[in-house]
């Protein structure tokens, strides 16, 4: 069929806006190009690139070891309490890298929280965990239920028989997994590393707290401190070629050739575990668990309710959620609006155009926020003045990073829409309008709305973008986490970070679930 | 296709920038700040500012209403209560932006003639100077220039000095005796300081004093001393206030840092086992002024001078000294016990702050190549 003109034209002035901070930073970035020497001597590029590459590395193997191992006993192995532990094992999911890292900065400081706890058998030190160590600890900690998530669900999905068959002629546990599992789960596991990968070198709060030299680090700390803005646009737009050859380098290993899974997946056999393994493997879960989830709520309520006992006041902290839920719903709701046309688009005419449309709002989702961020307020300032520090400049960069999230979800429920039913209804004569409206539209709002939800809870805690483009007076949970944290003001940053949590802990669950129950 | 991408950009800009209030509007003309603060020139007590304060928030002719947005570099929870107080007292809607000095000195030069901001609270006179470098404050009238000391006042009268701050080091007092401190903020380049260090490399102070070694010494001895001490190891910390802390707490053994940061800790634990070292010279003894300007931008320059001059007033200099611990300006209020004699410190003489601005940026830049 061919796309409607209206429908194209639509498509490509929201695409081209939203491609805009990618199109600024590039064209600075030529124009600074003639002193490129001049910036590589004075800056150290090469570390940072090192650092962030580093950390990239590291962190994508701790996660898909830990995310794959997971997987793997809850989905084929049997023992008690295996679904709960399931579920908690993915919850980490809703804590936010800075969170995260706040709380680890905290407990483990060389005199904080755990030698305080420890003191009394004799312990007065200890050497903090910081640096590269601490941001790859507290990324992996809160990176690997992406990999769980898909992995498990394609490991569910995978047949069998060939396991059992493998397993019938006396191969060893360990070599089955290396030989037979792993490499025909090679997609979801190159998948699942790239969304890790591209959070990681993304990530700027826990690098920030851990003060591992990163290039988002060192985006920021030159904003804040360089006045011309060069050093600023020279990291932010190799940060975002970066990101650009991982998502590329994804897509291209996802064409090379994988192991189909072929057959009919049947329900596996669980295996019953010895008494003694059945120990080690919930020894295993209580290590992930206390870790991931318990440490860092744990810290939050020990100063909440240290802070609360002290009377420090918390009402200061209510701005930022209300802000944060403004910030959240308005995005959310236009998420849906424009991603709306996008899916139609992309997945009911199917054209050469749509699918290069289809890449390029993915690629959006590799962006780095902070450089992102970067782009819009130099392109506010410099050529949209009037929306410079606006409410609509923060929701536009927001929307440039997450829409992504609103189109995935369209596209899953578009896959009800059969080509017949749009056949049939424009043969009764409606218009195509009508037609969305009658037939398309009430089979896929319900996978709008899910993508919508997923663009609210990632609004709610983004930090880097809002830290640079809110309006003046403007607040949300993340921005006061972020600044009362580093004023060492532990009661307040609590108190948000609780909020955050309980917010976002149930939809989450919900929708980072949903899919693996069909 | 491309073409009619282009079109369509273009065509979407010129609706943005023509909705712009900038581009059709002109600030309102003329209007010089209110009446009232045209005080006589020349010698002016506390009294006769406070009766300018006064009489320019009560009479209503003065016209200081409207909303004001502050660009403020020091902190809220330093400054909250004070403009909170302005808010009240003035009528005035305000506005506040909080975030680091130099990264708002740089937004405002960035943004130019759109910049929202109406003035500028800094906590570090070189922030200030950048601005003022590019000519984007208007000149202040003498009677708030006339308000505050010499050494804390713009050459060219674009801000004025609020309040002082000294250059101190922290010292955890269970681990460093006065013995082994230097005199000048070169001695802590040596062997015995490995990893004891601790600094703030994009804390707005920390910037200034070295952009005032640069001045006064060169940047071949700056290099080499930065590089020096990144060598022996040092604690990284986003700014001042948690050097403080980590010396109280046994973490960190000296932390390069303003004064009042210790003070504020030392008076809610009179016990804490720290204290501020003033050292005896040069840059790392430097006392400077926070300030504030007006840009000639703003749209409200009535509201803007009315919080000039409150900052001048003895309720906002008490709050200064007894809540901040940092020195007062304004002739006539007395300094917080916990302060030292301002004139007991040995703070360069002369110190250019339009200079020093002009040594940010290379400030900035040897700071990253010393590897921080």
């Amino acid at each position: 069929m061919k796309t409607p003109k209206l429908l194209l034209t639509t498509n490509v002035i929201i695409l081209s806006l939203f491609l805009m901070p990618l199109f600024y930073l590039f064209w600075r970035f030529a124009d600074l190009s003639r002193n490129l020497s001049r910036f590589l001597n004075s800056w150290d590029v090469s570390t940072l690139l090192f650092n962030t590459v580093l950390l990239f590395f590291a962190v994508v193997f701790t996660s898909l070891l830990l995310g794959l191992t997971i997987s793997v006993l809850t989905v084929r192995y049997k023992f008690p309490g295996s679904k709960i532990l399931f579920s908690l094992t993915i919850l980490p999911l809703v804590i936010p890298s800075y969170i995260g890292a706040l709380t680890y900065v905290s407990a483990f400081s060389p005199k904080g929280l755990f030698v305080e706890i420890f003191s009394r058998f004799g312990l007065s030190e200890i050497i903090g965990i910081e640096g590269f160590v601490g941001s790859w600890i507290v990324l992996t900690l809160f990176t690997y239920p992406y990999v769980q998530l898909i992995c498990s669900s394609a490991l569910r999905n995978l047949d069998s028989t060939v396991e059992d068959a493998a397993r019938s002629l006396g191969v060893k546990r360990i070599k089955m997994y290396t030989s037979v599992v792993i490499p025909r789960l090679k997609k979801p596991m190159i998948y699942s590393s790239l969304l890790v990968g591209l959070y990681v070198i993304s990530d700027f709060g826990a690098v920030s707290l851990m003060k591992y030299g990163t290039m988002t680090k060192a985006i920021y700390s030159y904003y804040v401190i360089n006045i011309n803005g060069d050093p600023v646009i020279f990291y932010s737009t190799i940060l975002i070629v970066l990101a650009l050859i991982i998502s590329f380098a994804q897509r291209g290993s996802e064409m090379s050739k994988s192991a189909k899974v072929s057959g009919t997946p049947r329900e596996p056999i669980r295996i019953e575990l010895s008494r003694r393994s059945k120990y080690l493997v919930l020894l295993f879960f209580g290590v992930v668990i206390f870790f991931s989830l318990l440490l860092p709520v744990g810290v939050l309520s020990y100063w909440l309710i240290r802070g609360l006992s002290n009377g420090n006041p918390i009402s200061g902290s209510l701005a930022g959620v209300a802000g944060s839920l403004t910030a959240a719903t308005v995005t959310s709701f236009f998420a849906m609006v424009i991603a709306t046309p996008i899916v139609v688009m992309i997945s009911q005419y199917k054209s050469k155009f749509g699918d290069l449309f289809e890449k390029v709002t993915l690629t959006l989702y590799g962006l780095p926020h902070i450089a992102v961020g970067i782009s819009m307020l130099f392109i506010t300032i410099k050529i949209f003045p009037s929306i410079y520090q606006t409410f609509i400049t923060l929701i536009i960069s927001y929307l440039i990073v997450f829409l992504p999230q609103a189109v995935g979800g369209g596209q899953a429920s578009m896959e009800q829409v059969k080509i017949s039913y749009i056949e049939a209804s424009a043969g009764l004569g409606l218009s195509k309008l009508d037609t969305f409206f009658k037939v398309t539209f009430p089979l896929i709002y319900k996978g709008l709305l899910a993508g919508a939800a997923l663009v609210f809870l990632s609004t709610m805690k983004e930090l880097p973008q809002t830290l640079l483009l809110r309006p003046t007076g403007f607040s949300t949970m993340a921005v006061d986490i972020w600044s009362y944290a580093s004023e060492a003001l532990f009661t307040q940053a609590a108190f948000s970070g609780f909020i955050l949590l309980a917010i976002s802990a149930f939809p989450t669950y919900i929708l980072s679930t949903r899919n693996l129950d069909n | 296709m491309n073409k009619k991408l282009t079109v369509t950009l273009i065509a979407l800009m010129m609706v943005l920038t023509a909705c712009s209030p900038t581009a059709g509007e002109a600030g309102p003309a003329g209007e010089q700040g209110p009446a009232g603060a045209q005080g006589p020139a020349g010698e002016v007590s506390q009294e006769a500012i406070d009766a300018a304060v006064e009489a320019a928030l009560a009479e209503p002719e003065a016209e200081v209403g409207g909303t004001l947005v502050i660009y403020s570099g020091r902190k809220e929870s330093l400054v909250a209560d004070i403009i909170a107080e302005f808010a009240a007292t003035s009528g005035v809607e305000v506005e506040v932006r909080y975030a680091k000095s130099p990264a708002l000195a740089g937004t405002v030069v960035l943004e130019g003639a759109i910049s929202p901001a109406d003035v500028f609270f800094s906590q570090d006179p070189v922030s200030l100077g950048v601005i003022a470098k590019e000519g984007l404050f208007d000149r202040l009238p003498d009677s708030v220039l006339d308000n505050v000391p010499a050494w804390a006042v713009d050459k060219n009268g674009y801000w004025v000095g609020t309040s002082g701050r000294s250059r101190s080091l922290v010292v955890d007092t269970r681990d460093v005796t006065d013995a082994e401190l230097p005199g000048d903020i070169y001695g802590l380049a040596d062997e015995k300081f490995r990893n004891r260090l601790g600094l703030a490399p994009t804390n707005g102070s920390f910037l200034a004093m070295v952009a005032c070694m640069i001045e006064s010494d060169g940047e071949e001895k700056v290099l080499d001393w930065l590089t020096t001490i990144n060598g022996l190891g040092y604690g990284e910390y986003p700014k001042n206030s948690p050097q403080v802390a980590a010396a109280a707490a046994g973490e960190l053994d000296i932390g390069m840092i303003n004064h009042y940061y210790t003070l504020r800790v030392l008076a809610e634990d009179p016990s804490a086992p720290i204290k501020n070292v003033y050292l005896d010279g040069g840059c790392g003894a430097m006392v400077m002024p926070a300030g504030v300007g007006i840009l000639s931008s703003s749209q409200n320059k009535p509201a803007a001078m009315a919080f000039v001059e409150f900052l001048h007033s003895k309720s906002a200099q008490e709050t200064f000294t007894n809540t901040v611990y940092e020195f007062p300006l304004v002739a006539g209020i007395e300094p917080n016990e916990l302060l030292p004699d301002i004139n007991s410190l040995n703070s360069p003489s002369n110190l250019n702050w339009s200079a020093l601005a002009l040594w940010q940026e290379k400030a900035v830049e040897l700071i990253a190549q010393a590897g921080y």
